[in-house]
């Protein structure tokens, strides 16, 4: 089983924990924290001196963030993975000789973790715990991009999705588990007294990097994470290692610091 | 600009289209889908009874009271995806769909798009929402996969709008824009928070989870008036109502070539659908407007509409419309 860890800032590459063979670097939800050119060089130089194997992450993305894309794929090569959650990535990145891999924003789940709570039959659970990439034709579509990896999350009603002899293999992230992600992002701005009743797709500081919320709700057998524009929950349990190997599951991408320790200084 | 109503009753036809509707659009979750999977796993994105058809009968009823009006029906399969045991019920169900009378199909699983695509099915598909198209590589990508019209994400600015009409208009894509109603804290195809209520029939908006109330503890090192503040931005969205608005953009839109404008709330009564299509209707009837005579009109008609004043919450687009 590889082990992966995903950062999102150049600055979280000195304080790695020991046991990672690949490093994921990069945001999946906001485009406003892709790396300049020269950051992505800096974290692939990192771990090439390193010996780590090195995935970009990519967000969904506006024509701003394509822009910004087209000046990061070049310094791509070989080996190195992108792992785009966009479909408009895929087809202008499918133009490089790299490895690509379709985002979990891009395998759709059934996410929330009220779901182990609702009643629900065999086959309405069986639908629950897949995934997109559970379907022939999705991975037929995907095959035509040139993707042969596809990304998961660790649902609490457990992992439905099988691409053992599919010829594709899987990434299981954990501890968070995504469930949104907005434009209309809350942490712009936040800390502002002026600002504490805008929203909208605004202009920001990137006070993500300052603020994180944890939201409780009797309803939600697990504490919400809002972290930047997007929301996580925790599943610390992860299914044994041989069961994933069996379902073609054979990466695991540790996220718990999703969060920036620090602001980026540019866009 | 077209007004895409919502629909979801056989006798909303008639009045929505003399109150000026130019297209509708429709979910059906029949019994046999709703005993196998629930609203849970509802075959569209709305997950009660109240917003949707429930027999393929009233469907056609609908479509033969809109087709001699000469108003196209659009039927809605556009669930995040598919399941391999769910995919052959909704492709039967599409093509009854397609029996009954729609002229277009709106969808948002690639897997199915692909194979209705492969099927040669007679009728345009529309890109839902849900598989949100944000830039033109993705235009150019749904288009190769056999679309005819994308409905564009909420979550874009006007500008960024007008910076996608250009090469939908080169690949002879049909554009779509919110123009009223469910304004979405979360892209709808980037948000997993299920749709469920207490009672199959209707889910209120105060059950959804964007709008729940949540005990909200900060995590930062920054000081604390910084983060009461933030925090009480944290909170903006908690018990809010979905009440939005877009006219505003509508200049906008028009300059830009957008085809369609959508009035979300399919689950809304009739009586609130024909206030909106009528609002909207009013509104497209200005738009020769000077642009700032236009946008204070815009916001008399969403005071006398909506009861409310204009806010950042309540607005679409932002940019186009508030000081």
């Amino acid at each position: 089983m590889e082990k992966a860890i995903h950062i999102q800032s150049i600055s979280q590459l000195g304080s790695l924990a020991p046991g990672f063979s690949r490093v994921y670097f990069g945001s999946e939800t906001c485009e406003r924290l892709m790396p300049m050119p020269d950051e992505l060089k800096q974290a692939k130089s990192f771990c090439a001196q390193n010996n780590l194997a090195f995935s970009l992450v990519t967000p969904f993305c506006t024509d701003a963030g394509i822009a910004k894309l087209k000046h990061l794929l070049p310094i791509l090569s070989g080996e190195d993975e992108l792992i785009a959650n966009d479909f408009g990535a895929l087809r202008l990145a499918k133009q490089h000789d790299i490895q690509l891999v379709a985002g979990r924003l891009l395998n759709k789940q059934a996410r929330d973790p009220r779901i182990p709570s609702f009643k629900h039959s065999n086959e309405l659970l069986e639908y629950l715990s897949q995934s997109q990439a559970s379907s022939p034709q999705f991975l037929k579509i995907l095959s035509s991009l040139g993707v042969k990896r596809v990304e998961l999350d660790n649902l609490l009603q457990g992992i439905g999705t099988d691409l053992g002899g599919t010829g594709f293999a899987a990434s299981l992230y954990t501890p968070l588990v995504f469930v949104a992600a907005t434009r209309m992002c809350l942490l712009a701005n936040a800390g502002k007294i002026s600002a504490s009743k805008e929203v909208g797709i605004l202009p920001c500081n990137q006070e993500c990097s300052q603020f994180q919320f944890k939201l409780t709700n009797p309803c939600f057998p697990k504490s919400l994470l809002l972290t930047g524009n997007a929301v996580f929950f925790e599943n610390e349990g992860i299914p044994d290692e041989k069961e994933l190997l069996a379902r073609g599951i054979n990466r695991l991408v540790a996220n718990k610091t999703l969060s920036r320790p620090e602001k980026n200084q540019h866009d | 600009m077209k007004i895409l109503s919502p629909l979801s009753k056989t006798a909303e036809v008639k009045p929505l289209a003399v109150a000026g509707a130019d297209e509708f659009y429709c979910g059906i979750v029949t019994v046999e889908w709703e005993k196998r999977f629930s609203f849970i796993a509802s075959s569209n994105l709305r997950h009660d009874r109240v917003a949707n058809f429930s027999s393929f009968d009233q469907l056609a009823e609908a479509t033969k009271i809109a087709s001699s009006l000469k108003k196209p029906v659009f039927c809605a399969f556009n669930a995040h995806f598919y399941s391999e045991k769910q995919m052959p019920l909704t492709l039967k169900q599409i093509s009854q769909a397609i029996d009954a009378g729609i002229s277009k199909v709106i969808v948002s699983d690639i897997s199915l798009i692909s194979l209705l695509k492969e099927q040669n099915i007679g009728i345009d598909i529309a890109l839902s929402t849900a598989n949100p198209a944000f830039n033109s590589e993705s235009l150019a990508f749904f288009k190769e996969q056999g679309l005819q019209r994308i409905v564009l994400p909420r979550h874009l600015t006007v500008e960024e709008i007008a910076g996608l009409a250009p090469s939908a208009k080169a690949l002879n894509l049909e554009l779509e824009a919110f123009a009223l109603n469910a304004l979405c804290p979360f892209i709808d195809g980037l948000c997993t928070f299920q749709h469920v209520g207490k009672d199959p029939n209707f889910v209120s908006a105060q059950e959804l989870a964007c709008r729940m109330p949540f005990e909200v503890e900060t995590i930062s090192s920054q000081p604390k008036q910084k983060q009461l503040s933030a925090k009480s931005k944290a909170c903006l969205w908690q018990n809010t109502l979905p009440d939005a608005c877009g006219l505003c953009a509508l200049p906008s839109f028009q300059k830009a070539g957008i085809h369609s404008l959508k009035i979300a709330g399919r689950g809304n009564s009739t009586e609130k659908k024909l206030a909106d299509v009528k609002m909207l209707k009013q509104a497209l009837s200005i738009l020769s407007l000077p642009q700032k005579e236009f946008v204070q009109e815009m916001h008399r008609l969403f005071f006398k509409s909506f009861y409310q004043t204009c806010s950042s919450s309540k607005c679409y687009y932002p940019g186009e419309g508030l000081a």
